[in-house]
């Protein structure tokens, strides 16, 4: 029954507006396809290549939309925040398949699996996507099908489904055949190189044409404002995409341009996709052939509606090819974990992690030797056998292993990783890349027989948990902005170290620590640059300690003779570290009495007491950074914080002007052989290079990166036509 | 006279031992204001310490702890040993009624115990110069007690050797 009301207030106009609006609804749901949605379990893992039913014609082609979502939610620990939460565990066998409710495979197809549904089987073939999403990841079955729904499908749960392939499950026993040893790049070798494109958070405040800027202020072409640098020999281009804070119902177009000689762009194509959230899409404009030129991207939205308050986020992830040719692009990251944590819970879950994937990463040189000890209390006297499945990201799985107990009072495991799988990292970094994420590791802990542990406390053992190889011509300058495209090239390493803090104890704390190895362009005074950063976080406290000291040892096959270091905080204004106001007169004045007091015996290297606590007292008042010589071929450069400092930084930068660097001809490995961040001390054996001043093209490189004229700076006259 | 050294002595090696737990702030610079105080107090015992030469060390001491609230009295680190100095020799004055032979007291009881760490530090194999270079280290926190208790210990040694050798001369010269 209509109230008075409201038959009163509504007017001829606003019955014909109500009935309109029905009538859109009826046409949107009309238009809305029927899916089906399996919940399918694979003996094969998913990833770039994704199934395909030939035959079937729908909005995607031949394609099956992919939608991971958690086999499981378990209790964990976040070793790195030091708290437990619900952990949820991805896998790649097992996903939602989005099957058009009309399909009609074709019966003569050739198929690679079979997907076995309750509704039929269907022959399958993996393939790159035809319809550009590579996949959805969805925090649980509801949240796909409101995924889908916000794409336009009509999606209804028709239960479980199996995707059977006649491959070798390597996660049952075919080990070794997933195992690729990691590799030293060498000389004169191509690999793939795997990237990142970052774009601007963007909030959506209106309808219509909405541009997604590239990070940064340097835009690739003069003529299309915004775009991103691509450059040249890209493989493969993914787009992946995180909204918060509200929806958004959209199509992401992503146009490519081919950049001229002079900086100008030409238009090659654009592909249009419909946005969904934690989706990635190929964008297949981007490919070897296409990108024998220079090429860049431009990404916008065309908002059809929005609710809430919107953020867009995009990232790109890429693979390269590139050639080593000179011995000094490459540089090295290391990951490291180590320390103690006091558990005492059931834990199914152990997340080490996240570290950041820094751009780079050259395949097949992933590594890990990741060690943990693990003690748990007995079950009615007994160590039963313990199964750890390792995972990068609680995705991609890296083995399952299985490892007795000591019985010393309580249950002791030694839990080792023996190798990563290199083709999980490849998929888990290429994703890392695509959302602006990290590397983890996420360790499924049970008992064989499926229950679950107590534990009580673990030591990490100061070991690579992850290192690879990276091509060092990085794509970041400093943390919060993305290199200028060809300006200031320069090679890096990088180490990043979690850790928890021995003092103070109290209360349970987590120790972050980077140091990066940049080796500047020809030219420069300083050819190689430290950064050093370390503190210590509380995270139940809301409580930051910054570094208070930190060692790092260099070695090189040449003299540290005459090695020099100044330090900077990397703070608003890069500001010296050095004494200043009145400690810097006091020194002043000291050198003068000290020459005095040195007649009476009062100061000097082994004086006494007086001398002593005045003479480093002063010394010790504000920061400083210093150079030891430990042998011919090693220096250490020392950071301290001193008692008396204000300066809210935890990063300092050093550069080093190391003479013996000058008039080389061949690249010179720097070899960081020990770093100590506050009271942690670690050997990373950390390898970066610095680039000779003669017999590459030197010049040129000052100003390019060596890629960008793909290795061929040597052919000087070319390079300086296309860059100008 | 020699109980009041013994003292100061044991006070001087139980301070030090506070450095293990001592935060690193501003509170460093009380540390160091304390140590130079009881040091003096210390060494002058060693001559006869009189109340006045308790305040008159405080007073020198005490810039030290106050330098971070007002920082131009960062400039008294550079100054401080000197001014230790100056009254020290004027303690040995007092003693021994003669300024040179207060001068020479005081640099003597210096050299000679800067002699003895040095033999300490041979003996020891570089032991004593290690611990002199770590210097005030936020995380290595042993070297400081090491340095006091040899250096107030040798400095007893020598003081007392000084002592000896000036009351021999001056019985010699009758």
């Amino acid at each position: 029954m209509t109230s008075p009301k409201l038959r009163g207030g509504l007017s001829a106009a606003r019955w014909v507006g109500a009935v309109l609006v029905v009538l859109v609804l009826f046409v949107v749901l009309a238009a809305a396809e029927r899916v089906y949605v399996y919940e399918v379990e694979s003996d094969v893992e998913i990833a770039e290549d994704v199934p395909h039913v030939p035959g079937i014609s729908w909005q995607f082609g031949e394609q099956l939309l992919v939608v991971w979502v958690p086999r499981d939610v378990a209790p964990g620990i976040i070793l790195f925040t030091n708290k437990t939460a619900p952990i949820p565990l991805y896998d790649r066998k097992y996903f939602l398949l989005v099957i058009p409710a009309d399909a009609q495979p074709s019966q003569r197809a050739r198929a690679e699996a079979l997907l076995k549904t309750p509704d039929g089987t269907y022959p399958v073939v993996f393939r790159k996507p035809d319809a550009g999403i590579i996949d959805i990841t969805a925090h649980s079955i509801e949240e796909a099908l409101t995924i889908l729904k916000q794409i336009g499908l009509q999606p209804e749960y028709q239960g479980k489904a199996e995707l059977r392939t006649d491959k070798k499950d390597p996660d049952a026993g075919g080990e070794a055949a997933a195992l690729t040893l990691p590799r030293r790049p060498s000389i004169n070798s191509t690999f793939d190189v795997y990237g990142g494109l970052y774009f601007r958070h963007t909030p959506i405040t209106k309808t219509g044409l909405v541009i997604i800027p590239v990070h940064g202020n340097e835009w690739a072409c003069r003529n299309v404002p915004h775009a991103a640098y691509v450059g040249y020999d890209a493989k493969s281009f993914a787009l992946g995409t995180l909204i918060r804070g509200g929806a958004v119902d959209a199509d992401l177009i992503v146009e490519v341009y081919k950049i001229e000689f002079g900086g100008n762009c030409t238009f090659l194509g654009s592909r249009r996709f419909v946005l969904a959230n934690r989706t990635i899409y190929l964008v297949d404009l981007i490919n070897s052939t296409t990108s024998v030129d220079r090429l860049a991207v431009f990404v916008m939205l065309d908002v059809r509606s929005f609710s809430g308050q919107p953020r867009v986020g995009v990232n790109a992830s890429l693979i390269y090819a590139r050639t080593y040719r000179y011995g000094f692009e490459v540089g090295e990251f290391v990951a490291r974990a180590a320390g103690g944590f006091v558990v005492h819970r059931e834990v199914r879950r152990i997340v080490i992690g996240p570290y950041v994937a820094y751009d780079g990463y050259v395949a097949q040189t992933a590594s890990s030797s990741l060690t943990l000890t693990l003690a748990t209390e007995p079950v009615n006297g007994v160590c039963k056998d313990l199964r750890v499945r390792f995972t990068i990201n609680g995705r991609s799985s890296s083995g399952t292993y299985t490892y007795s107990g000591r019985h010393l009072g309580l249950c002791i495991y030694d839990v080792y990783l023996p190798y990563i799988w290199e083709q999980s990292f490849q998929t888990e970094y290429f994703y890392a890349k695509a959302f602006g994420g990290g590397l983890s590791w996420v360790l499924d802990i049970e008992y064989t027989d499926g229950s679950t542990p107590y534990i009580v406390a673990m030591f990490l053992k100061n070991a690579d948990a992850f290192r690879y190889w990276r091509w060092a011509e990085q794509w970041k300058t400093t943390p919060g902005a993305i290199d200028a495209v060809w300006a200031k090239p320069f090679l890096s390493s990088a180490f990043e170290l979690y850790a928890t803090p021995t003092e103070p104890i109290p209360p349970p704390g987590i120790y972050h620590g980077v140091v990066t190895v940049r080796a500047d362009s020809v030219g420069q005074m300083f050819r190689a640059r430290l950064s050093i950063s370390g503190r210590y976080t509380y995270p139940g406290l809301d409580r930051v300690v910054y570094m208070k000291k930190a060692e790092v040892d260099m070695a090189m096959p040449l003299s540290v003779w005459r090695l020099y270091a100044v330090g900077y905080y990397l703070d608003d204004l890069l500001s010296s570290v050095a004494p200043h106001g009145w400690v810097r007169e006091a020194f002043d004045v000291k050198r003068v009495v000290d020459c005095i007091l040195m007649l009476a015996g009062v100061v000097g290297r082994v004086s006494g007491l007086l001398g002593f606590a005045t003479g480093e007292g002063l010394k010790s008042v504000g920061d400083s950074v210093m150079v030891q010589t430990l042998d011919y071929y090693t220096a250490r450069i020392i950071y301290r914080r001193g008692w008396y400092t204000n300066v809210a930084s935890d990063t300092i930068m050093v550069p080093l002007m190391i003479p013996s660097l000058y008039g080389r001809d061949t690249p010179t490995e720097l070899e960081i052989t020990r770093i100590c961040l506050d009271n942690i001390c670690t050997n990373p054996s950390l390898k970066a290079y610095v680039q000779p001043d003669r017999g590459y093209g030197g010049i040129i490189q000052a100003i390019l990166k060596n890629w960008m004229c793909r290795g061929q700076v040597i052919d000087t006259a070319t390079c300086e036509i296309l860059m100008r | 006279m020699r109980d009041q050294t013994v003292f100061f002595l044991l006070l001087v090696v139980v301070f030090s031992l506070l450095w293990f737990v001592w935060p690193w702030s501003w509170l460093v610079g009380v540390f160091i204001a304390g140590l130079v105080f009881l040091w003096s107090l210390f060494f002058a015992s060693c001559v006869g310490l009189g109340r006045g030469f308790v305040v008159v060390f405080g007073l020198v001491a005490a810039p030290l702890a106050l330098a971070p609230v007002v920082e131009p009295l960062f400039l008294w680190y550079a100054v401080a040993p000197l001014a230790v100095f100056v009254v020290l020799v004027y303690a040995a004055y007092r003693a021994y009624d003669s300024l040179l032979w207060g001068f020479l007291f005081v640099v003597g009881s210096l050299w000679l115990h800067v002699i003895i760490l040095a033999a300490v530090d041979l003996l020891t194999g570089g032991l004593l110069l290690q611990a002199f270079d770590m210097g005030f280290d936020v995380y290595v926190r042993w070297n400081v007690p090491l340095i006091a208790f040899m250096d107030v210990s040798s400095l007893y040694i020598s003081c007392r050797v000084v002592k000896l050798i000036f009351a021999y001369v001056k019985r010699r010269r009758g």
